[in-house]
């Protein structure tokens, strides 16, 4: 998996917060035990989702009601919601993710080699400078990928075949593995 | 580097949309795929459920151990299936779960909701411009201690239990539990300068094998550091 390597425990990673959450039973590498990162990721992938939505209607808990304008034009409303949670959070880039802060100044740079480029080159109007804020988007998009390709392989849909496979490329061109490009 | 994959790919995906003609598209899309909930090409849902009854069956006779003989696996398979439809329905009405399930009884509501208390506290899309890297978890000791390497921490663990000494272990001074900052602070400054130390002790290539490593209170105290033991 793209977000779960062994070095990755930077600031806003996800296995700080699994840290954070005493969630001890998660391997320090996601090949030696894939089904609990995937459940791991998938809880993780709802909870940014709902932060996400919080911070997009300047909620303060879960428990807040939005402000809504007009309420005649709910759908409308709705939907301009949803235009700018997809632009604003979600980025599909198949970047290599920047290296993150780390908490402890621990000579990580002795050991770990510098980051690749980035498979396409990155808009600097866009991108935030922030590494957490970018983790952060790149970590809600590989997740709302993930339940599409959970959904396609549950209800058999035939119609998603080639647009996912489409993105997967970019995802095995991000993590260098070049069999399927 | 791999061509072959590559035209292997256009080739299907011609046959999908001009070469073949259209049923048979459809059919080649369609008919490759696990159908468990037996919408359009429904045939494998009886085919999966016997998947399913297969399972029991072989979960059935693995717990008959040595008592597997033909007379009583002909019993128990012949039971096994009601015997577990009726558990399940009673499982179902008493509102008892399922042990048997994936997730084993955990509350998934729960876990989304304490992943979120944690995020709305960090604030993960909040862009902070000024200064990189000053959003921080709520800072735990799990969190200091995951954020040094395990790799290296065991290292120190094994050498130290090589040679025989003690586990240096920290014990914060009265009131730094109340200020939190300070005491991740004093932490950081004693795993940092251990760590150091060990370093440079496996770069020296263990010329000094017999001295003892009982440096580090000296300097601790004079950083005004803790009492380590």
């Amino acid at each position: 998996m793209v977000h779960w390597k062994k070095g990755m425990n930077g600031i806003g990673s996800l296995q700080n917060l699994a840290a954070v959450l005493n969630a001890s039973n998660l391997p320090a590498d996601s090949k030696k035990d894939v089904n609990r990162v995937e459940d791991f990721l998938q809880t993780v992938t709802e909870a940014y989702i709902l932060t996400a939505f919080l911070e997009l209607l300047e909620m303060d808990s879960f428990d807040a009601i939005p402000a809504i304008g007009d309420s005649s034009d709910l759908s409308g409303w709705v939907l301009g919601v949803l235009d700018r949670f997809l632009d604003t959070y979600v980025d599909f880039k198949f970047e290599e993710s920047q290296s993150l802060p780390t908490p402890l100044i621990v000579k990580s740079h002795r050991h770990s080699p510098p980051s690749p480029p980035g498979f396409l080159d990155a808009d600097p109007t866009k991108t935030p400078t922030d590494p957490v804020v970018h983790h952060a988007r790149q970590t809600l998009s590989f997740g709302l990928f993930l339940m599409v390709v959970k959904k396609w392989t549950r209800k058999a849909d035939g119609d998603l075949t080639v647009p996912i496979w489409k993105s997967l490329t970019g995802y095995f061109h991000a993590g260098g593995q070049t069999k399927y490009r | 580097m791999s061509t072959t994959y590559r035209f292997e790919g256009i080739k299907l995906l011609s046959d999908l949309f001009f070469r073949l003609p259209r049923e048979t598209a459809y059919v080649v899309r369609w008919n490759r795929w696990a159908n468990d909930l037996g919408l359009k090409d429904s045939n494998k849902a009886l085919d999966l459920k016997m998947e399913q009854v297969n399972k029991i069956f072989q979960m059935v006779l693995r717990r008959l151990g040595p008592n597997i003989k033909q007379p009583t696996i002909l019993k128990y398979t012949g039971a096994a299936l009601g015997l577990h439809e009726i558990r399940e329905q009673f499982r179902e009405d008493v509102g008892l779960l399922n042990l048997h399930r994936r997730d084993k009884g955990q509350d998934r509501h729960s876990d989304v909701l304490k992943v979120l208390s944690e995020l709305l506290q960090f604030r993960p899309f909040a862009a902070d411009d000024s200064k990189a890297g000053s959003k921080k978890f709520k800072v735990t000791i799990n969190l200091l201690l995951s954020a040094v390497k395990r790799d290296t921490l065991n290292k120190a663990i094994k050498t130290n239990q090589a040679k025989q000494t003690r586990i240096t272990t920290f014990l914060a001074p009265e009131g730094a539990l109340d200020d939190v900052d300070s005491l991740t602070d004093i932490l950081e400054g004693a795993i940092l300068q251990e760590i150091d130390e060990q370093e440079e002790e496996e770069e020296e290539d263990n010329d000094d094998d017999d001295e003892p490593p009982a440096q580090s209170d000296e300097e601790d105290e004079d950083d005004g550091g803790l009492p380590m033991f």
